[in-house]
């Protein structure tokens, strides 16, 4: 006994760093090893391709390009209003500058459940919007948001603007004021030098952000669930379908697997794309 | 030598140790129910949103006997979770009737003990003898509820109203429908529409209905499952295809609101408490279930609820007017009343459905 | 029309901060609203908070929750702690590796814990969800844990040993104060994510273990209840005051040292 116990003092730091990495592998890799296991197995036929084959289907493609869109367009929106904000939060703001960032954690603390919930009571038939814009005589019939592409849209974009804007402006901050100054100094104007010297330097919050943002609105499921009446399948809810409610699961983990594939395809062109606007910045 | 050895062992001890300690904690639940055994306890293996919690407490006030509800989200994951443990961990289930003739069929089910039941006689004829389950051996009808169209008074009162469900599947009109957000019973309502009362459904007859349905969803407002009563109500949807059950909750809010059994028939579904096979608790289970079926009982539930009762007695009593009646449901509309069943393979039923929602 | 100018980017701004709280003024509002079912204003009542404080599934799940969020962040916690502390080489090149349950879609995760507690019939309740949500804190715990480690110098370590304090004596003494700004950040951030938590809750609870998010779920998708408002309201203002306890402190000790 004396042994082992010697043992594991002289090798503690083996012994205290097992449960991490134990973590790691028994959640995380095992369990995405047998996503992809199962997507290529069948209990009667074995190694098989055939679950693949069922998702060659234009359902499963329109599905897939929905999502993609979805994600790609709800990051592009965020990045563009997120911008500015950040700009003005970290150039402009001085004095306000605690009370917007405090602001800006806020709205963290309330569960994203609530805030899609929240919105039902604007965007509903009778909800705020159509009751100001009814009583300003902009419309004389009632705008139906509800239940549709554009309420997902919209929920979607106001719960991701935050996870663009943080990494933003943690990038901002660290950004360097004084580099504007020495542009100024050599002659570059205002325009000049936000596209030379601010834009690329902030690139890689940019891009941070982005990645974020399009990674985690790809396989939202509450949203759209929640937003479009059940009328149409997004990734996130197909998924859903196929594990909880259908519980095909060698589909399920096929369709898991290339929906997998296919934003890693995606987040690919788009981290082209960001260096070919790097350089034709420079 | 020695020293190697011991090392290469703690190699394999060190992860184990932390391997066993993650495990125990994983299984840790199988344990509490180990000794939850001992307890003068049952368990019920039940739909969310079947049994009033305040039913349950004064249960175990009067008995002592302890209730401990378990529930399920989808009748695949109740077929599951009896094959992992073949049934044990729960005494008495309550599942829809078409997956009554599965757990049937899989030996899950132990034969009832009728004349251990005092209600026995009051159980409404019409609700018994089905096919899942024809001498009625392993199942008593709990509560059921018939499907048809909720309808806005005022929406129609300058408008025909068309005991039909074309109400519900023509383009024509210029509304926007509520329908369920299960294939099955959408399936049943299109092929009854278009076929009238059918078994099983040919590729050429699912086509149709799939056209038909694709068709529909221009003017679908939701697929919904808890909603239906909202949707009338709030007037977003004059008519809503749904379970009587929402309708009386609709009433509850506002008195507008009218229900269709419409002239091509329709679907009713029966939810039935069923013993498990491997349940040794007999006289607590029977204890239970002469509990729950009790008229005042019942009555409760009904008017927390809106799920109908079984009871022959509950149902001459009550108000059932929104329904047209029980001599009607039951006398000459009951030809046209179908188990809600599945027209084609679970297989075919997912491609519709992700026919249906991919656009 | 220059002047003007002045005002476009603060005004946008404005309107940007308008637009993120929105729902939530809304929301806050209807949780004082006197009916239930509708979205149009009936009068002010607080009967709704009353409710909330009678409802005992409520505080069953809130329970639940609360052991979920405390349980996975302690273990987050004490064993990013350990594999910082032990393997601190190691991890300057592997601590990345920890990042990756975050950049996997969070449904691919959950379908991954899914097939694994039910390939090995582990019973789905809270256990499955500690462990699982101790997944992701680890994914902040570590980096963050390790990034502030790095900070130390090696030699105040070695110093203390040499004074004849004992290994554990020289964690406890001089490694942890060090550490607890990053034990703070991380603890916040896995306490939130556990919380907060929806996806992965919905398909590793189990039907018969309830938290927080899935009883919102469950309610939203029955209709307008103002039960949620009301909880939802008492859950923001207590975050509030807890960011505005933190920052406070977090000024202070920056005035100690």
């Amino acid at each position: 006994m004396r042994t082992i116990k010697e043992a594991i003092v002289d090798r503690i730091d083996y012994f205290l760093s097992l449960p991490a990495f134990i973590w790691q592998v028994l959640f995380l890799w095992i369990p995405l090893t047998i996503i992809i296991v199962a997507s290529f197995y069948s209990r009667s036929t074995g190694l098989t391709f055939s679950f693949y084959r069922e998702l060659f289907t234009g359902a499963h493609a329109r599905i897939l390009m929905r999502s993609l869109v979805l994600a790609f367009c709800n990051a592009l929106a965020c990045l563009i209003v997120s911008y500015p904000i950040v700009y003005f939060i970290s150039f402009r703001a001085s004095r306000w500058k605690g009370l917007l960032v405090f602001l800006l954690t806020l709205p963290f603390w309330v569960n994203f459940l609530v805030h899609a919930y929240s919105w039902f009571f604007i965007l509903e038939r009778n909800g705020l919007l159509n009751k100001v814009l009814l009583s300003l005589h902009v419309i004389s019939d009632p705008i139906h948001i509800i239940n549709s592409l554009k309420a997902v849209a919209i929920v979607m974009f106001h719960a991701y603007l935050p996870y663009m804007i943080l990494p933003l402006y943690i990038i901002f901050e660290k950004f360097d004021l004084r580099l504007i100054e020495a542009s100024m100094d050599l002659g570059a104007n205002r325009r000049e030098t936000f596209w030379r010297v601010t834009f690329p330097l902030t690139l890689s919050g940019a891009k941070l952000g982005f990645f974020l943002v399009m990674g985690m609105s790809f396989g939202e499921y509450v949203i759209p669930q929640l937003m479009i009446g059940d009328k149409t399948f997004f990734v996130g809810t197909l998924i859903s379908e196929y594990f909880i409610l259908s519980r095909q699961f060698a589909v399920g983990s096929a369709f898991t697997c290339l929906s997998a594939l296919v934003l890693f395809v995606l987040t690919l062109f788009v981290f082209i794309g960001f260096r070919a606007l790097k350089k034709g910045v420079r | 030598m020695n020293k190697v050895f011991v090392a290469i062992s703690l190699y394999v001890f060190f992860p184990l140790f932390w391997l066993v300690a993650i495990a125990g904690f994983l299984y840790s639940p199988y344990l509490s129910n180990f000794f939850k055994r001992d307890q003068r306890s049952i368990s019920i293996f039940a739909w969310s949103d079947m049994i009033d919690p305040d039913i349950i407490m004064n249960f175990e006030r009067e008995t002592g006997v302890k209730v401990f509800l378990n529930y399920y989200e989808s009748n695949e994951e109740l077929l599951a979770k009896l094959q992992f443990s073949g049934g044990a961990g729960y005494d008495l289930i309550i599942p829809s009737h078409y997956v009554v003739k599965p757990l049937i069929k899989r030996g899950f089910l132990k034969k009832i003990d009728k004349k251990s039941l005092g209600f026995w006689s009051q159980i409404d004829p019409h609700l018994l003898g089905h096919y899942y389950d024809p001498e009625d051996e392993y199942s008593i009808p709990y509560m059921w509820d018939v499907y048809g169209l909720g309808i806005n008074r005022q929406f129609f009162a300058d408008k025909k109203i068309n005991k039909s469900w074309q109400m519900v599947f023509d383009p024509s009109y210029k509304y926007r429908v509520g329908m369920t957000n299960d294939i099955r019973e959408v399936m049943d309502i299109a092929s009854l529409y278009l076929y009238g009362r059918m078994e099983k459904l040919q590729p050429v007859q699912l086509q149709k209905v799939k056209d038909l349905l694709l068709g529909q969803k221009k003017f679908v407002e939701a697929y919904t499952d808890l909603i239906f009563d909202f949707l009338l109500t709030s007037k977003i949807c004059p008519v809503v295809f749904m379970p009587s059950t929402a309708l009386y909750r609709a009433r509850r809010n506002v008195d507008w609101v009218d229900f269709i059994l419409p002239d091509e028939g329709s679907i009713f579904n029966i939810d039935s408490f069923v013993i498990s096979a491997k349940s040794s608790k007999d006289d607590m289970i029977y204890t239970f279930l002469n509990y729950i079926y009790k008229k005042d009982v019942i009555r409760k539930a009904y008017d927390f609820y809106g799920y109908l009762p079984p009871r022959k007695d509950l149902l001459h009593e009550l108000n059932l007017d929104y329904l047209g009646g029980i001599d009607f449901v039951f006398g000459p509309y009951f030809e046209k009343l179908q188990l809600s069943r599945a027209l084609v393979s679970r297989k075919q039923m997912t491609n519709l459905w992700l026919a249906i929602k991919a656009y | 029309m220059r002047r003007l100018r002045r005002f476009v980017l603060p005004s946008f701004v404005g309107a940007a901060y308008l637009f993120l709280y929105l729902p939530i003024i809304v929301l806050v509002i209807f949780s004082f609203n006197n009916a239930q079912g509708t979205y149009n204003w009936h009068g002010f009542t607080t009967k709704w908070y009353v409710a909330l404080f009678h409802s005992e599934e409520i505080l069953m799940v809130l329970k639940n929750s609360l052991i979920v969020a405390f349980c996975s962040t302690f273990l987050s916690l004490v064993l990013g702690v350990m594999v910082v502390y032990a393997f601190k080489e190691l991890l300057d090149r592997l601590a990345g590796l920890f990042y990756i349950p975050i950049l996997v879609p969070e449904i691919v995760l959950s379908v991954g814990f899914l097939y694994l507690f039910s390939f090995f019939n582990i019973p789905l309740g809270l256990p499955t969800l500690i462990v699982a949500h101790t997944l992701l804190g680890l994914a902040f715990s570590v980096p963050l844990i390790h990034a502030r480690f790095s900070e130390m110098d090696s030699n105040v370590i070695e110093a203390s040993m040499d004074l004849g304090a004992s290994g554990w004596q020289t964690f406890v003494r001089i490694v942890l104060p060090f550490l607890t700004p990053s034990l703070l950040s991380a603890g916040l951030l896995s306490w939130i994510i556990s919380f907060d938590d929806f996806l992965i809750s919905f398909f590793c609870a189990g039907s018969s273990s309830q938290t927080l998010p899935l009883y919102i779920y469950a309610m939203i998708r029955s209709g307008v209840s103002p039960v949620i408002n009301a909880l939802s309201t008492i859950m923001l203002v207590l975050s509030c005051l807890l960011v505005l306890i933190y920052s406070s402190i977090k000024f202070q000790s920056k005035d100690i040292v």
